[in-house]
């Protein structure tokens, strides 16, 4: 019997006829994707430009930090300050990038611990036998410590310079932090500027090539980092009541706000791949996204950005503080963590299923 | 009447002797394999919490003692693979390694399904007929076995094939070529072929329609003496790529190798003859003697035989019915996934989901979301963001440990959103339903909210 040779070739038919009637068949022609572009302009236009420029911005705040240590005075005090602040800034570029070095002696829990510890700061200032390097003191360094020791220690800036004229350990304290800052920042971008060309070149979609991490860790920072940090945690997404103490930039006051928008934006010019240093874009997950088109009915970037937009213009309703916003009414931070959340879905959801990532954290059979 | 005559034909006792000898053989390999990756501590150990079977609630692992279990497995198959106590054997094979299956679903795999039936349906038929410790033990082998006991076998892999093609035959799968093109083109890192063939739009289709045709047919050129050596080829093809495609584990050496059964008995004779001179020599080397006469039997006797023959034939009917079980549920199938395990339906969907759980308290309208890695692995997390009967469990777990810590009865819900096979994410469960006070049972779950498409097919 011929049954098997029958069901071939009516298989084979079937086939054909399937294949001479989709007119779609053909419209993808460029199918490879230099994927390397997308980490070459993230190494070359991003971070290393963000690196450097954080660099900068700290040697600033280093040299503010011994005018001030030496001669504290109001005026010291404010541009040490502003300083800060722009340190600040152009950290909230760099943090998602948890990356090589940055990793491994997990580079954001030195520099951005909040809310900080102020018991331990001024155990430590007691005592003047620390060592900031230490993970014990996690939360007692870093840009929320710094924040405390100028912003935090009383309410006016002339009470707050008499600290650093009566007690030299203060000075010590302050001076140690920003040089443990600049100290670990020195590693990192040493060993970035040596690893960047392996990281350029590992594109496989494997646990561990350098694309599939930087886009788990750019998923995880915005998650963590920007959403459940800086608005879910002091609003109370998760806990039973608002945490106004967890607001970054607390001592500051008036700059919660500004760091978060600084964030959000960070995160979209990764998406959209924009150079640190001008208005350029380049490839980045917007335009591997356009090129992966898996569901012709919807464009995943388009939506991703317009939802980016919203999350701004939403924040933007905010009060500067955050402490003032989630004690007047919280409600306002709510909306905000929701339109945050909408990104998270976009990207942890749809995006993750587009680039169909091998996701780092699953060892196991699947069938 | 065919059927009596059927079930007295016979067959040589070597279909089965190969079949249990490889089957134990492969057993043993699974269990190292599965203890030195680590998966022991990994997946049963270290989570917190563990998903259960509606009705197997009370099947958890046992601490440190998960690993005696394996031991058990394990000594359970190598016994198994030699032939050795064999009835005593299979039946703990069987329940030690249902016992593992079922200590936590989040581990779910079709073909550890398929091992706890095979294995079930082995505990039945006189596989230690031949070639067994068990022959040289009672001083008697037997030559021929009824030949139900290896068609019967044959069937059931039958069955996973042609279920497997059936739950193919939708318009994910043949029409828009889902989820094999997302998977495919994300192999873009294969040499030669990762950034040019595998990024071809064609091939996913063609993918697509010769899996299904593949599954459809596989069973009919294995039975059919003229075609087999064709379709023996094609099962270690297909095999293979799926082994070098995607990450399923043994599963491939299990449907290769169970494919050996359709071969003919002369086949399976030739097997035990190579083995038994291999054997023969290793026993010379050792210079060890068996001077143990074996008293061969032409034909062997059941002494259950009609209870065999009705717990068996129960055994497939429901085999044969159980996966259209999800027909009793309204809505898409591969969305609300009602239904959808224990039917032979393997690599039909790919989902991304996210799942946030929100604890209210009832009394002043306070609420908070859960952190996920506070409880679950990210593993158990993945596969929890998408079923629906893992998320009313998990809301359930979560109810009662928020309510004890409040003492007082909290309301769970869940911020869900889904994605399947390159649609746009879409909210998957009504997000204002307490699940702490719905219960899990066979019935519809109704807080599903259905599929915003259609999928067509079987």
């Amino acid at each position: 019997m011929n049954f098997n040779k029958h069901f071939f070739i009516l298989f084979f038919l079937v086939t054909v006829l399937f294949y001479s009637c989709d007119t779609d068949m053909t419209d993808n022609d460029d199918d490879s994707y230099d994927r390397s572009l997308i980490l070459s302009n993230w190494s070359n236009n991003i971070i290393t430009p963000a690196y450097n420029e954080f660099y900068n911005s700290l040697y600033s705040l280093n040299q503010d930090v011994n005018l001030f240590v030496n001669n504290p005075s109001v005026d010291h005090l404010v541009n040490l300050s502003s300083s800060w602040i722009y340190s600040y800034k152009i950290w909230q570029h760099i943090e998602m990038f948890d990356i090589g070095l940055a990793e491994v002696i997990n580079f954001k829990g030195k520099m951005n611990i909040y809310p900080t510890d102020v018991e331990l700061i001024n155990n430590n200032i007691l005592s003047q036998n620390y060592d900031l390097n230490n993970n014990n003191n996690f939360d007692a360094r870093g840009f929320p410590a710094i924040d405390y020791l100028i912003h935090g220690l009383a309410e006016t800036n002339e009470e707050i310079v008499q600290f650093y004229i009566n007690d030299n350990s203060y000075s010590n304290y302050l001076s140690s932090v920003v040089s443990t800052m600049m100290y670990n920042t020195d590693l990192i971008i040493d060993d970035w500027l040596l690893y960047s060309n392996d990281f350029i070149n590992s594109t496989d979609n494997t646990a561990t090539s350098s694309l599939n991490k930087m886009i788990n860790d750019f998923i995880y920072y915005f998650e963590k980092g920007l959403r459940a940090n800086k608005i879910g945690i002091p609003a109370g997404i998760f806990s039973n009541n608002p945490i106004p103490t967890a607001v970054e930039g607390y001592y500051k006051k008036d700059i919660s706000k500004e760091l978060a928008l600084e964030a959000l934006s960070a995160s979209r010019n990764f998406f959209i791949g924009k150079h640190f240093t001008s208005d350029i874009t380049d490839s980045s997950l917007d335009s591997y996204l356009n090129f992966l088109d898996v569901s012709s009915d919807i464009n995943l970037s388009e939506i991703i950005i317009l939802q980016f937009l919203e999350a701004e213009n939403q924040l933007n309703q905010l009060n500067d503080n955050f402490v003032e916003q989630i004690t007047t009414n919280n409600m306002e931070m709510l909306l905000t963590y929701d339109a945050i959340q909408q990104l998270v879905v976009s990207f942890k959801v749809d995006m993750l299923q587009a680039l169909s990532i091998s996701v780092d954290y699953v060892d196991a059979d699947g069938d | 009447m065919i059927f009596p005559s059927y079930f007295n034909k016979q067959t040589s006792s070597s279909s089965l002797a190969v079949y249990r000898f490889f089957f134990g053989l492969l057993m043993m390999f699974s269990v190292v394999r599965f203890w030195t990756k680590g998966w022991i501590e990994e997946l049963y150990l270290q989570p917190n919490f563990h998903f259960s079977y509606y009705g197997f609630e009370w099947i958890k692992p046992i601490g440190d003692y998960t690993y005696l279990l394996f031991i058990i497995c394990f000594i359970s198959s190598l016994f198994v693979c030699i032939g050795f106590k064999y009835r005593l054997s299979i039946i703990i094979f069987f329940l030690s390694f249902s016992y593992i299956e079922l200590m936590d679903k989040t581990t779910y795999l079709n073909h550890y399904y398929l091992i706890s039936c095979i294995s079930f349906v082995l505990i039945f038929l006189p596989a230690n007929s031949n070639f067994s410790i068990d022959n040289l033990i009672r001083s008697k082998s037997y030559e021929l076995v009824p030949k139900w006991c290896v068609d019967i076998i044959k069937l059931l892999i039958g069955i996973v094939y042609i279920y497997a093609a059936i739950a193919k035959i939708n318009s994910d799968w043949l029409f828009s070529a889902m989820p094999l093109k997302i998977w495919i083109a994300s192999k873009y890192h294969f040499p030669i072929f990762g950034n040019t063939l595998l990024q071809e739009d064609w091939l996913y289709y063609f993918m697509s329609w010769t899996g299904m045709f593949y599954d459809l047919l596989i069973p009919f050129l294995l039975i059919n003496s003229r075609t087999r050596i064709i379709g023996f080829i094609l099962v270690i093809i297909f095999h293979m790529l799926t082994k070098v495609l995607f990450p399923i584990g043994m599963f491939p050496y299990i449907m290769i190798f169970s494919s050996i059964i359709f071969f003919s008995p002369k086949f399976h004779d030739n097997i035990i003859k190579y083995l038994v001179n291999l054997l023969n020599r290793i026993l010379h080397l050792l210079k060890i003697k068996i001077n143990q006469s074996i008293h061969l039997i032409s034909i062997y006797q059941f002494t259950y035989k009609k209870t065999t023959f009705y717990i068996l034939f129960i055994f497939i009917v429901f085999q044969l019915l159980f996966p259209f079980r999800y027909y009793l549920y309204p809505g898409e199938l591969l969305w609300h996934e009602q239904g959808y395990r224990f039917s032979w339906r393997v690599m039909l969907t790919e989902k991304t989901a996210l799942a946030n759980f929100k604890i209210v308290n009832p009394e002043d309208n306070t609420f908070f979301y859960v952190d996920n890695s506070d409880f679950l692995t990210p593993f158990q997390e993945k596969q929890m963001s998408f079923q629906p009967d893992f998320i009313l469990e998990y809301a359930h777990y979560l109810g009662d440990y928020y309510s004890k810590m409040n003492n007082q009865k909290v309301q769970v819900y869940v911020d869900c959103f889904v994605s399947l096979n390159g649609r746009k994410s879409q909210r998957f469960i009504e997000k204002n339903i307490d699940l702490y006070l719905k219960n899990e049972s066979f019935k519809n779950k109704d807080w599903i909210i259905p599929l915003k498409d259609e999928i067509r097919g079987i």
